[in-house]
């Protein structure tokens, strides 16, 4: 139905002059953004905190509507949500984000996701089959009937990504996924976005704060602070010039064997 | 025995029974989800409004002002008004205002109530009657108002359940995947002020909290799913208020104030367990 709006090549995330500023008292989150993201590609959007990450991640999903330049999905602004590209996206929040006070299942928590998209044009059968094939992808199926609130926080995030993966999504767009995320689940993580982007061109773009573990997987990085610092592959972005610009005297650079620049945040430091 | 059977058999506790019925599954939809909002201070919010929506009918007069479910109609007016301005608070940077909202609401009301119950103290009762509550007072026509009431929060739960869950569980995601969820919202939060109002003939408003949003509290430290804490909440409503009809039959005890000590005794005694289950576990037992 509605993904027929989403072509599955060229240009799929495009951003011009983009920015927003929250209203009373004005205060600039974000400016000057200029990417262009093309289908199957793995972006990585970084930077300090406070520097506009989650706005333009909120601009992309039409949370917040750009009060500079324009963002668009498929050629279609991203905030007209009655666009139908937005049946293209599959977004996963931060665990901590969610409500815990809501004893949910694993896979009600899927199902979500999955009955929103598709409403009445499955099966009730059929939404348990993609239900069950996407908690396999993320390697949950084993605890489908736990509470969603007694996983750990690298299994919430990992069910987070499954109900984003449910509706077969062209987009996923990840706000820190590996936050609270033990290493076994990062891991899991990444190799999943990884075959995402390779086998089934879905193009991925996550916000993360540590960007070392995924640097070798990259198509492109995002460098924000405040505005954009750099967009492009990551051995043109990574830079000890962009690195610095972007996080001032209070970042590190590791120079390792594999090429890249590897920026130490503060947390890393710690 | 056959004086309890006398009891319950005559027609104002046979009401009462049907009305605590009602009270319940208001208590297992609209209770539950307040509790799953963190928004269980809107029902004492909405209850106080309420009141400032009674007294106003009663002001302005007319015919409306004399038929005895127009305090309840102009209540609920309030508290669903009240409702959704806790739905829709925002502060300057967006973030939501939901607590300062309710807060002052109750205030204003309470003020409001006050102000209006000093214009017309020949219908003062009236008024404090909705404050307080009777549930042995139940006429028939308070019965249908609630159990017209209590079918329409439930229909509404029914056909809109997959997006209140949602937006209950992760708002910003549920509007990411493509649910337009102010309306949603704002309708969820109605229907909580709606309950809440409707509920006040028969429990008053300074005990609904009690009725209505401690069985959810209670039975969200036990039950694993939505569904059990919905039926939880259900089942200790009912059995408050039934314990509260027998003890008061031997005792004569307020059966509103007798059930909201029970359901929100259990609530504690509920703590006390989970403590004590903890401590255990602590201590390896």
């Amino acid at each position: 139905m509605t993904r027929e709006v989403c072509p599955s090549q060229g240009a799929i995330i495009t951003a011009q002059h983009l920015g927003y500023s929250y209203p009373q008292p004005p205060t600039l989150a974000l400016t000057g953004v200029d990417v262009q993201v093309e289908a199957g590609q793995f972006v990585a959007v970084v930077g300090p905190n406070g520097s506009g990450k989650t706005t333009f991640v909120k601009l992309l999903l039409g949370l917040l509507r750009p009060t500079e330049g324009e963002v668009s999905l498929h050629g279609r602004p991203a905030h007209d949500t009655q666009g139908g590209h937005h049946h293209c996206i599959g977004y996963v929040p931060q665990h901590r984000t969610v409500n815990r006070q809501v004893p949910v299942r694993v896979r009600d928590v899927v199902a979500m996701a999955a009955h929103c998209r598709y409403g009445g044009e499955l099966s009730g059968a059929e939404v348990r089959r993609r239900v069950e094939r996407a908690l396999e992808m993320v390697e949950l199926s084993d605890l489908a009937a736990r509470p969603f609130s007694a996983l750990s926080g690298g299994q919430q995030q990992r069910a987070l990504i499954a109900r984003a993966l449910v509706v077969d999504p062209l987009i996923l767009i990840a706000d820190e996924p590996f936050a609270g995320v033990d290493a076994r689940s990062s891991q899991t993580i990444i190799n999943l976005l990884q075959w995402l982007t390779d086998e089934k061109s879905v193009t991925v773009l996550a916000v993360v704060h540590d960007i070392n573990p995924l640097v070798h997987f990259l198509d492109r990085v995002l460098l924000l602070s405040t505005r954009m610092v750099a967009y492009g592959p990551p051995t043109e972005v990574l830079t000890p010039t962009h690195l610095n610009e972007a996080y001032g005297r209070a970042v590190s650079i590791l120079v390792c064997d594999d090429g890249f620049l590897h920026p130490l945040t503060e947390a890393e430091h710690g | 025995m056959a004086d309890l059977l006398d009891y319950l058999g005559s027609p104002f506790v046979l009401r009462a029974l049907l009305g605590l019925l009602f009270i319940a599954v208001n208590a297992g939809l609209a209770g539950a989800f307040a509790a799953f909002r963190s928004a269980t201070f809107l029902i004492s919010g909405a209850a106080h409004a309420a009141l400032a929506g009674a007294a106003l009918v009663l002001v302005a007069g007319g015919a409306l002002a004399r038929t005895d479910i127009s305090p309840v109609l102009g209540g609920a007016v309030f508290a669903i008004g009240l409702a959704l301005l806790a739905a829709a608070a925002r502060d300057t940077q967006g973030q939501r205002e939901t607590d300062v909202t309710i807060g002052v609401g109750f205030a204003f009301s309470m003020a409001l109530a006050v102000l209006l119950i000093s214009l017309i103290p020949d219908q003062a009762a009236r008024v404090w009657g909705i404050l307080l509550g009777d549930i042995l007072l139940l006429s028939p026509g308070d019965l249908w108002v609630l159990g017209l009431t209590t079918s329409l929060v439930a229909l509404c739960f029914v056909i809109f359940w997959r997006p209140f869950l949602f937006i209950t569980f992760d708002l910003e995601g549920a509007r990411a995947f493509g649910i337009r969820t102010a309306p949603y919202n704002y309708l969820l939060f109605a229907l909580i002020g709606l309950s809440t109002a409707v509920l006040l003939k028969s429990v008053g408003a300074i005990v609904v909290f009690a009725m209505l949003a401690a069985p959810a509290a209670t039975a969200k430290l036990f039950a694993g799913s939505v569904w059990r804490v919905m039926v939880y909440a259900f089942l200790i409503a009912l059995l408050s208020g039934i314990f509260a009809l027998l003890i008061s039959n031997y005792l004569r005890f307020s059966v509103s104030a007798m059930a909201a000590l029970l359901a929100s005794g259990s609530y504690f005694a509920g703590r006390g367990v989970v403590w004590l289950r903890e401590r255990q576990v602590a201590n390896g037992v």
